[in-house]
């Protein structure tokens, strides 16, 4: 098969989208638990409130390599079953991130800004999943 | 009475008599109530008459018969108002027409007021007192009404609350349980924000306030308390094995035996106990209103191998008052209250190896009246059985603190010597002063007045005033222990004098009157003690040296009002100072123990236990658990980046 961008199905910006939300997840993950420590720090926690909080980002940190794996894979083999599941596991990220965004016991402006750029890459990756998915299908 | 009934009596033959009850308006201007005559009706308006006849007492009951609700104004049958009753009643008792008796009754009455109200089953709901301590609304006090001045009391209607809306009560009271607080973006921007402000502000609603917070749900432990009750040390106990120097004296009750001694705070203790081998001689002033008797003399004394033997006490009577009684101001020679009192009491205790054998008292009694002063002496002596010339049992051979320095002039045909200091009498002139002792460990300073003339000489003064304050150092050598034998040369450390500035050289100060320079009238010695070793666990102290040295004043005629032909005064005097020293040269720190020191925490700020932790629990600065998750999540993450950068899982990212 020759690859070119007629015969090839697999969407390259979503392979871009892809690396940028795998570091940027980083930078995510680091930032929330370094101001999860600061806001233990500085104001007063109940006491059952700090496990359900970091039991969201940790969840999330877990949930995001399958979730990274199974799109590139599916991306790249063209695949419309793993960038299914993907799909589906973004949509729990997205959950998430909203918890993280909004139900959080104290909200930074910081956790706000990383939260809402977060989900707006999630919300981009999942249009140009569908995009795929449908490409794939068809 | 209370109520609508009420009932009173009549006494009387109720035979033939008829009651009667009228109501009775009454004036309205005057107040005077019109009599009643008899006639009327048992029933009056609402009133009823009900009597119980009797045979010389007849009950009357007066009772109301109407409804006492309150209801509306206009209904029937209730009362329209509170006050429901308020009327004056006439009982008369009348035989035929002759009124017999009478009785007035006001009354007033208020209507029966019960709840009429709605009970609702609704429980009010306590909010999360967590969140809100004090309720959502501290200030609405009273249920069902208004609460003034609180804005957000839900019972108030809005144009109520537009009367106090200005004044308001602020703050939690006033229901503003979330103040806004200074972490909040939208706060208002105080004087100092820190530069990362603007990130790390908080964004959440004021309903999760982080100075609101759940209730400590830690553990209670309950406290010891702390014994504050200090043991008390009762009775001595034990002693068979004998006194050794210094333990008290036990009588047969295992108490202490006591003699009357001069406490800390200069009063004389009546319970102080008495010490083995430490004789003292004391003075103690009591008067007739504070005077106490001392232990009985038929008291038996533990002779230290728990046998007892009884005191032999000689009684002796005061002649010569003079000495003990000196007289306060308020004399009554006439009828003064005289009692027989102790003057004195001399014991002497014979001692043989560590036991007691026989106790002598002498008690000398005189009588004591009322409003003198007397001057109580109480001395105590130590002998040895084996001496016959009173020398003392010396169990230990080093010095005691209090005992006279020995000195001796080796040498010399006599060796006996002696090392005194002052101790002025009557004005404090050196010709009326007597010598003391140097006693052992007692640093001491003390001098006497020379009188010298306007024309002394200066050389002739020095010499002087050399000469007196030699005769204080009658000794070339001091003892370096009590027991220092006169015929061993080693027992005695030779005196090092250093002699002042003898002024050989003629120092002419001129036909200068009245002035000298260059007096040497002050002594100082310095004896350098040290304990060597411990004889029966008593550490023994040992003279080393002793040095003598004299320190120089410059003298001046001080004159009165006119130099007249009188004379002055020069202070002469002599201090002694003891002064420890080791008795072996210290040690020499090896650089082992200087650098360890580096590393004490007890005496650095920063040392090695206390770098290490969490390793090791030295640091109390931060609590544990914190450090262990920041050390275990630094652990992770350096894990985490040693995975990451293994070439296994570069090549599982790549595919």
């Amino acid at each position: 098969r020759i690859l070119n961008s007629s015969s090839q199905l697999s969407s390259l910006p979503l392979q871009i989208l892809f690396y940028v939300n795998g570091i940027y997840y980083i930078f995510y993950f680091l930032a929330t638990l370094a101001m999860i420590v600061y806001k233990s720090q500085v104001f007063s926690y109940p006491d059952d409130f700090l496990a359900p909080d970091l039991a969201v980002l940790f969840l999330m940190a877990v949930l995001e390599v399958p979730r990274l794996y199974f799109g590139c894979k599916g991306n790249l083999r063209e695949e419309e079953a793993a960038l299914g599941l993907s799909l589906g596991l973004t949509v729990l990220s997205v959950v998430l991130s909203v918890y993280l965004l909004a139900w959080q016991t104290h909200v930074l402006w910081a956790d706000v800004v990383l939260a809402a750029g977060l989900l707006c890459a999630y919300g981009l990756e999942s249009g140009l999943k569908v995009t795929a998915i449908a490409a794939f299908i068809s | 009475m209370s109520g609508p009934r009420v009932s009173s009596f009549f006494l009387g033959n109720s035979s033939g008599v008829n009651f009667f009850v009228i109501l009775s308006p009454g004036d309205e201007e005057t107040g005077k109530l019109q009599v009643a005559n008899c006639s009327g009706s048992k029933r009056a308006g609402d009133w009823n008459l009900d009597v119980t006849p009797g045979m010389n007492i007849s009950k009357v009951t007066v009772s109301l018969t109407r409804n006492l609700e309150l209801c509306l104004p206009n209904a029937t049958d209730c009362c329209p108002s509170p006050l429901c009753v308020l009327e004056t009643l006439q009982v008369s008792a009348c035989r035929g027409s002759v009124r017999l008796a009478q009785l007035l009754i006001q009354a007033e009455i208020f209507a029966n007021s019960s709840f009429a109200g709605n009970v609702s089953e609704n429980a009010t709901i306590i909010p999360n007192q967590a969140f809100q301590p004090l309720g959502s609304c501290p200030c609405n006090l009273t249920a069902g009404a208004c609460d003034v001045r609180c804005c957000c009391d839900l019972e108030c209607t809005p144009d109520l609350k537009q009367l106090f809306n200005g004044s308001c009560f602020t703050g939690v009271f006033g229901g503003d349980v979330n103040p806004p607080f200074d972490q909040l973006c939208s706060s208002q921007p105080m004087e100092y924000t820190p530069e990362w402000f603007p990130f790390l502000c908080v964004q959440s609603s004021l309903d999760n306030t982080p100075f609101l917070g759940y209730f400590y749900h830690g553990s209670t432990s309950t406290p010891k308390v702390p014994a504050f009750t200090i043991p008390l040390q009762t009775s001595p106990g034990r002693l068979f094995t004998g006194y050794r120097q210094g333990d008290p004296i036990i009588t047969e009750e295992n108490e202490y035996f006591t003699i009357p001694q001069p406490s800390l705070a200069g009063q004389c203790a009546g319970n102080a106990p008495v010490a083995h081998l430490q004789d003292f001689r004391v003075k103690c002033l009591t008067s007739l209103e504070s005077y106490k008797e001392g232990l009985p003399h038929h008291v038996r004394i533990n002779t230290g191998t728990a046998d007892f033997i009884q005191q032999n006490v000689t009684y002796r009577t005061i002649t010569d008052r003079g000495k003990f009684i000196t007289e306060s101001e308020n004399l009554h020679p006439a009828e003064a209250l005289c009692q027989n009192v102790t003057f004195a009491e001399h014991y002497t205790f014979i001692c043989k190896d560590k036991n007691i054998e026989h106790v002598n008292v002498t008690v000398f009694l005189g009588s004591l009246c009322d409003g003198e002063i007397l001057t109580q002496r109480f001395t105590v002596e130590f002998l040895s059985l084996k001496s016959t010339n009173g020398e003392e049992l010396l169990e230990n051979p080093g010095y005691q603190v209090g005992k006279p320095v020995r000195a001796a002039k080796i040498n010399a045909s006599d060796p006996l010597g002696t090392l005194n200091i002052w101790q002025p009498a009557g004005r404090g002139l050196c010709a009326s002063a007597t010598y003391t002792p140097v006693l052992f460990g007692v640093d001491s300073y003390s001098g006497c007045l020379l009188e010298v003339g306007i024309n002394e000489d200066c050389s002739l003064l020095r010499g002087n005033v050399t000469e007196k304050l030699n005769s204080l150092i009658q000794a070339t050598h001091i003892g370096k222990r009590d027991n220092s034998s006169y015929s061993d040369p080693d027992d005695w450390v030779e005196i090092i004098r250093l002699d002042p500035f003898n002024s050989d050289t003629n120092v002419s100060t001129g036909n200068l009157k009245g002035f000298c320079p260059d007096i040497p009238a002050n002594l100082n010695i310095h004896i350098m003690f040290a304990e060597v070793g411990a004889v029966q666990g008593i550490p023994q102290q040992q003279i080393l040296a002793v040095q003598i040295s004299y320190s120089t004043v410059l003298w001046q005629f001080q004159c009165g009002l006119s130099c007249g032909s009188s004379l002055s005064f020069l202070p002469i005097t002599a201090s002694v100072q003891f002064i420890k020293v080791p008795a072996q040269p210290p040690v020499r720190k090896i650089r082992y123990h200087r650098i360890y020191v580096e590393f004490d925490c007890s005496q650095n700020e920063v040392c090695l236990q206390q770098l290490l932790y969490p390793l090791t629990r030295f640091y109390t600065g931060e609590p544990y658990s914190q450090c262990l998750a920041k050390g275990l999540l630094l652990a992770f993450l350096v894990l985490l980046a040693v995975i990451m950068s293994n070439p296994w899982f570069s090549k599982l990212w790549k595919r």
